[in-house]
Parts: C-alpha cells; structure tokens; sequence
C-alpha cells in the first residue's frame, strides 16, 4: 500500500515537471464535403470531449551531444563530443560557455580548429580525473599515527601502511615514501605532531599526506586525548613547519619506489591546486 | 450520432485526405473585412510583409495537442459503417502569459473528460466533466549566441527539447516560422536577431567571434528594411505603416507647381511664356471684311460703314 502510494507521488511529481498533453477526440467528427470548408469541432459539445493519448514529454529525452569548448573535469577534454546529460548541459555547460550544441557547423568549426591547435593540444599536461579524485580524496585524510607509550617504535612504512588501512585506504608499502630523519619514540613531545608523507599512484601521481602521531596504550588509565582527525588549517600546518603542497603528475611513469620524493617535491611541488 | 474513435480500425495506408483545417479556415477569413475595403491601410504595408503574412496564414500549425491520423478510411465495427477521418486539429486557448515566453507551440485546451473511465457503465450513465488541460510551465536562463544575452524566460519542457533538437536559441527562433512559434516575445527576439545580423553589429570587438557569427547565421540575413518588419502581426503593422504614413509631412501643391514651373523655364519647354516672347505669334491687324466682295464700287462706302462702325 505504502510503496504504491510513493509510486504514484513519484509519477505526480515526474507529471508536475514535465508534460506535453497529446489528446485525441472521444468522437470522430463528420469528415468535410469535398468543396466544403471544415467546420469547427468546438462548436460541437461531443467533439471536445476528450482523451490522454499519452503525456509527451514525460518520457525521458535522453542525453545530447554538445562539443566541450574546455577541458572539464569528468566529462572530457577540449574540442571532444560527448554525450551529455540533458539538465547538466542545460544548466552548466551551455549557459556557462564550457560547451555548444553539437550543430554540423559547429562540428565543422570546432574540428578545424582542433587540427589547427594539435600541436598546442598535444603539449598540454592534463591529469586524468580518476587521479585527480584519488588525489582529494587522500589528501582530505589526516591518518592517525597510533604508536605505543610504553614500548620503543620508530616510524617506517609497515606502520604507516597499517596506519593507512585504518583509514581505509590499502597501499602498497613501496608507494610510500617518509622524511630521511628517523622519528623514534616513545616521546611525548612529538604527541598530536602533524608528519607529512607522500604516497605515489601509479608511479605517475605524488599525493602529500598528512599524519598525526597519537600514543596509546592498553591501559585504559593512561589514554590521552585522542586528537582530532580534521583538516588542520595553515597556522596549524605553520607551527609543525610543513607547507602546504598539493599533488604532482608526470607523464612518464617516473616515481618508482628508489626516486628520491622528498626532496623532488621540495622543489618541485605545486602551491596551487592544479 | 458520430462513431466512437475508439471503435475504428484503419483501413487504408497513410495517404491522408487533403482538406483546409478549421483552424486555417479561421485564419484565412479572421480580416476578411479589413482586406474587403480597398481604402484600408494594409492595402500599402510592404509587399515583403505581405508575402510573409500570407505564407504565415496558409502554413500548416504542428500538431502539438494531437496526432494526425495515420489513415484516410476507417471501419465503424460497431456501427458497421466505413467512415472516412481527416485531420481535424486540437488546439487549445491562446492565453496571454503565452506571448510573454516561450511555449513551443503549447497551448491550455478546454474540454470534457469522462469521470471514472474505469467504472463499468451498462446502467449507470456517463458523467463528462469539464477539464482545463494546462501546460508545465518553468522559468529557466537561456542564452542567445547572437544577442550574447541571458534571458530569463517562462518555458516549457516542449520548448526546450525543441530548442535542443535546434541546436540553440537562435536557431530555433530563426528557423520556425511564427504560426508554430506562437508568442509574441518569441516575434520580437526573432525582429531582434535578425536586424542585428543584417547591420552585423555583433560583437564588434571580437572580430574571431563576429566572423563566426556571420557565417554561422549566413543563411538568415535578410535586409534591415524587411527585417525590421519581421514578427509584427496585422495590427502592429498597421500601424507602423501608418505612423511612417504620419511621420511624413505632406508637401503642399503650390511648391510642387512652383518647382515645376520653374524646371520648365530652365528647360525652355514652357509653353506660355514661348507665347510671350516669340516674335512668329500672328500679328493682330485690321478687319478687311467685304473687301473682294464689294470691289472698287463698293469701296467708299465700304469706307464710310467702316469709319461708321470704328
């Protein structure tokens, strides 16, 4: 009972958004005598009686073709046709210049202009999407560290890797690469010290991360407060004098698991999103 | 009694009978009476405007509330009768909210429905309610590429598959005429379009936009003079005809005669003043009645008459 009742609200809504009423007469009116002109059926209650043939456009119109002006992330690059969702187009791209109707002019147009442009369109850096989303996701992460109070540890990759897996994220331990300077403990001053790290996808994307050491122990009477796990803001990141960097991509697949990331992207890092 | 659609099978293939619509009919006779007297102002509107508003009259509207039927006899099974069925449009009010967007052609169409269809009705009687079919109507943002404009509009979802099948505002605009456009707002933007590519004024800084603009539209330019005529319906043009009638100031006759008097004596070709001057006018002289009549006898008092009557 329930579930019709939503159906039906659902249909009345997909009716309320979009309908084109297609009629047809209950009767068929008396066909015109050659010669004569066609009388209007209005004037005749019977012929205005009528019925749904059907509601036009409540039938999905499907996607449309448009050709993108600019590359837009997770839809394509520059110049490509693609078929787009219908509202998306509407909404973004068309009113916002990114793309055009797919019209065969602007087809012709378009591809001259993409020939003319090769070169410049083939010297272009573009990092695939997947990448890019893999990218924001990981660097929304501050991976909690956790380390003994009691017993001595050191940070290496085995703990970041299972400190990782935590969060979720399984890597490899190879695509994980730490400062050269050994941090130890058990210390308590490194307590809720932000460490920055950098993990590599596909031996083609460096991704900065960040981690939080916090010190636990079985006992329940010596918890610490546990740290808290959001984004930390600049002045945070200032006072554990880390910089704020954001992912490097290269074409090749470069950043094997012996390329020295650290001081790679000490100089080469990007202080903007890209 | 008429048959009942539902009981009619076709029985020819889609070879539709030719017959004027009613709907065309109404429009063909709608100024009659204007047309009729041979002093009425639309008897000087533009030929160009003329042609345009005759072919707009005698299109065919695009079924949009109905379909056309799909054959040219079909079988009463309930009346045992062949009945022959021709398309008899459906279309609906004209409201005025219409003018002010962009319908695609939809309209509210006023009828009768049957109340509970489903019921069965061998004793009961049938129930017709009356039903005012209304279309959706949203307002949405859409972009003019010739214009460079925004515009916010009320449209329907009709309207804008229509723009989207299309390829863009401005080509739907320009590429429907303005019997299945069926708003005034729609007219104007087209008289809009159209005068700004004909004076190609059109993103004059950008000159790689402009060139693509005008080829893009090359198929549409008309010249400004027709253009600006485009979308006005009977009425308005009457009028603008008249306001340009008005907006002349007639020239009285006198220096109408005066200028052509005056181009006359330049040429020498006036006929008056040549009188005037010209020494070959015969010569006024004295009268010589009777003269060879009466002869030498007769002369002295020929003489004395004439002295008489002088």
């Amino acid at each position: 009972m329930i579930s019709s009742n939503i159906i039906r609200a659902l249909n009345l809504t997909k009716q309320s958004t979009r309908n084109t009423w297609v009629l047809k007469r209950v009767f068929t009116p008396e066909s015109t005598p050659p010669g004569g002109i066609q009388k209007n059926p209005n004037d005749f209650h019977d012929y205005q009686k009528y019925e749904t043939v059907e509601v036009e456009t409540l039938k999905a119109a499907g996607p449309i073709r448009v050709i993108l002006l600019e590359d837009v992330e997770g839809i394509g690059h520059q110049f490509d046709v693609v078929n787009i969702d219908r509202t998306t187009a509407r909404k973004d791209l068309l009113l916002s210049k990114k793309a055009v109707y797919a019209s065969p002019y602007d087809l012709k147009y378009y591809s001259a202009m993409k020939e003319r442009m090769a070169d410049e369109l083939a010297a272009r850096v573009r990092i695939p999407y997947e990448f890019k989303t893999v990218g924001r996701d990981l660097q929304k992460l501050v991976v909690p560290i956790k380390v003994n109070m009691e017993n001595k540890w050191e940070i290496n990759r085995k703990l970041m890797k299972s400190s990782l897996r935590q969060m979720g994220v399984f890597v490899a331990e190879n695509t994980i690469h730490l400062a050269e300077k050994q941090i130890t403990g058990p210390n308590f001053e490194l307590e809720a010290k932000l460490i920055r790290f950098y993990l590599v996808i596909n031996q083609q994307y460096i991704v900065p991360m960040l981690g939080r050491i916090s010190h636990i122990s079985v006992d329940d009477s010596k918890q610490t407060l546990s740290s808290s796990l959001t984004t930390p803001k600049d002045e945070e990141l200032l006072r554990f004098n880390i910089r704020k960097e954001y992912p490097l991509y290269t074409n090749s697949q470069e950043f094997t698991e012996d390329f020295p990331v650290f001081q790679h992207m000490r100089e080469n890092a990007p202080l903007k999103p890209q | 009694m008429a048959s009942l659609t539902k009981n009619l099978t076709n029985l020819t293939p889609n070879i539709r009978k030719a017959v004027v619509s009613w709907d065309k009919a109404a429009r063909i006779q709608r100024n009659e009476e204007i047309f009729k007297n041979p002093d009425s102002v639309v008897h000087r509107l533009p030929e160009h405007y003329k042609q345009r508003y005759w072919e707009n009259i005698l299109a065919d509207r695009e079924p949009v509330h109905y379909r056309i039927p799909t054959t040219r006899f079909a079988w009463d099974s309930m009346k045992q009768i062949e009945l022959e069925v021709e398309d008899n449009p459906i279309v609906g009010i004209h409201p005025p909210e219409a003018d002010q967007g962009l319908w695609g052609g939809e309209r509210i169409v006023k009828g009768w429905i049957e109340s509970a269809p489903y019921t069965k009705k061998k004793v009961l009687p049938r129930y017709w309610v009356p039903k005012l079919f209304f279309p959706t109507l949203k307002s949405v943002v859409l972009y003019s590429e010739i214009l460079d404009k925004y515009i916010k509009v009320t449209v329907t979802e009709r309207a804008m598959r229509l723009i989207d099948n299309h390829f863009g505002l401005d080509y739907y605009i320009l590429q429907t005429n303005e019997l299945n456009l069926d708003s005034k707002f729609a007219n104007n933007l087209k008289r809009e379009m159209l005068l700004i590519l004909a004076e190609q004024s059109y993103y004059p800084e950008d000159e790689e936009k402009h060139d693509y603009i005008k080829e893009k539209y090359a198929e549409f330019v008309i010249p400004a003079e027709e253009a600006e005529w485009i979308g006005l319906d009977l009425n308005e043009a009457a009028r603008k005809q008249q306001d340009i009638e008005d907006s002349t100031q007639p020239i009285p006759l006198k220096y109408r005669l005066e200028q052509q008097l005056v181009r006359r004596l330049v040429d020498g070709t006036d006929e008056i003043s040549k009188e005037l001057e010209n020494p070959e006018t015969p010569v006024k002289s004295e009268s010589q009645f009777g003269e060879k009549m009466l002869g030498k006898y007769l002369n002295p008092i020929g003489q004395k008459l004439r002295n008489a009557t002088r």
